[in-house]
């Protein structure tokens, strides 16, 4: 082997261990960067949980915890996978789908004003009426549906077009027992997540509602088309029989 | 449904003698009296269901009727396989108390040949409902002993948005 053949391999070498320790250098500088994008969401998972975490987890079996955790996995997993990209990726998409949200937002506040003017007065009417004898009874509770014009939603939740996409009839609102929490209080317990102006912006319990008690998606929150809200009420008249019978009927 | 099969069935003779007839014709006697209450209460409050509707107090109503017939008996809720305080039976197809509901619904005798009421006093309606268009026995009739009339209204809201018809 020759001296110029001997250079020649060393200068390989030596350039590809040059390039060796760039690619080292690159690859560490990736995966602190990865950290990084680990810890921070991480530490917003934890916040996120914290804000969540309302209820004295100390009084509750692990079983509890553990189910509710899984109750809200789903959907919370989805969506902040969601937020997450497009923030990362395309800022003005989640401003405007932001947009979007808050508008319904403002739209269910204003809604619930209006009808809590209703309830207040409902109750004061039925509560009468009982006093008064003209009823004898009544049943109160509330009711809120869910509408999309949209076929993929539709699809992903398996109904027709004209029928709702969710009902939530857990729904707490407008009872006479109702707290005044309810309707003054900020319910936008994901603000830190929202982009600039909607960072600030306070959420309605009804929109809390949809966003924290129902498993909708991010996308199931872009395609609501039409919310109803019913106040039920069953006014109830009795009849009794008004002579007892001695002996039981024959089976 | 095969205990109730099985059971032994009285005859429409026994149904309408001695007490059972004066219980019957009692609960249709209530039943009438009852009618004349609601149907009172219903009117006004449809007049101002659509009164509150025009002035957009809320979006739209339903207004809907049932009754619910229930019994202490436990033969009676063994036989409809319900527990006491629960109904034995519902009809959620029960049409009366709607505004512009002809006047024969509230005045007519509608035993309609079955003779059960004497002509004199008239099968009310509600009676007529229980007796003709359910699917009870006559000892499940002698086994009422509380009747729930009701009138149940959703007062309906809506917000919809705009911005999302264009994506139809």
């Amino acid at each position: 082997m020759g001296l110029e053949s001997i250079l020649h391999k060393r200068n390989n070498m030596k350039n590809s261990s040059i390039n060796l320790v760039e690619k080292i250098k690159q690859l560490e500088a990736d995966i602190e960067l990865k950290n990084e994008k680990i810890t921070s969401l991480k530490k917003r998972i934890k916040e996120y949980d914290e804000a969540n975490f309302w209820e004295n987890t100390s009084g509750l079996t692990n079983k509890k915890i553990e189910w509710i955790i899984n109750k809200y996995e789903n959907s919370k997993t989805e969506r902040y996978k969601r937020i997450e990209f497009l923030m990362l990726n395309d800022k003005d998409r989640f401003k405007e789908e932001s947009k979007k949200i808050f508008s319904l937002n403002i739209k269910l506040k204003k809604e619930e004003e209006r009808i809590r003017i209703v309830a207040e007065r409902m109750h004061i009417s039925l509560e009468k009426q009982l006093t008064e004898k003209i009823i004898d009874d009544y049943n109160f509770y509330v009711s809120l549906s869910i509408w999309s014009n949209k076929e993929d939603c539709n699809n992903r939740h398996l109904v027709d077009l004209g029928d709702p996409f969710y009902e939530d009839e857990s729904y707490g609102m407008f009872y006479h027992f109702t707290d005044e929490s309810f309707y003054s209080d900020d319910w936008n317990e994901w603000k830190h997540r929202f982009p600039e102006p909607y960072d600030k912006e306070p959420m309605c319990y009804t929109m809390h509602c949809l966003w924290d008690h129902c498993n909708l998606n991010w996308q199931d929150l872009l395609d609501i088309d039409k919310v109803r809200l019913e106040l039920k009420v069953d006014y109830q008249f009795f009849v009794k029989t008004p002579i007892k019978r001695k002996t039981n009927s024959r089976v | 449904m095969y205990k109730r099969n099985n059971m032994k069935k009285i005859s429409k003779e026994e149904f309408l003698s001695g007490d059972n007839f004066i219980r019957v014709k009692s609960l249709n006697e209530k039943l009438k009296k009852e009618e004349k209450r609601i149907r009172a209460f219903a009117e006004s409050l449809q007049i101002s269901l659509e009164k509150q509707k025009e002035e957009k107090v809320f979006d739209d109503y339903n207004f809907q009727t049932k009754f619910l017939l229930f019994s202490h008996n436990k033969a009676c809720n063994k036989r409809h396989g319900v527990e006491d305080g629960d109904s034995f039976y519902e009809d959620t197809n029960y049409l009366s108390f709607r505004i512009g509901l002809d006047e024969s619904f509230y005045k007519d005798d509608w035993d309609c040949g079955m003779g059960i009421i004497p002509k004199e006093e008239g099968m009310c309606y509600t009676m007529h409902c229980i007796c003709e268009h359910s699917d009870l026995e006559w000892q499940d009739i002698l086994d009422i002993e509380d009747v729930w009339i009701e009138l149940k209204v959703d007062y309906q809201f809506f917000v919809e948005m705009p911005e999302n018809k264009k994506n139809k």
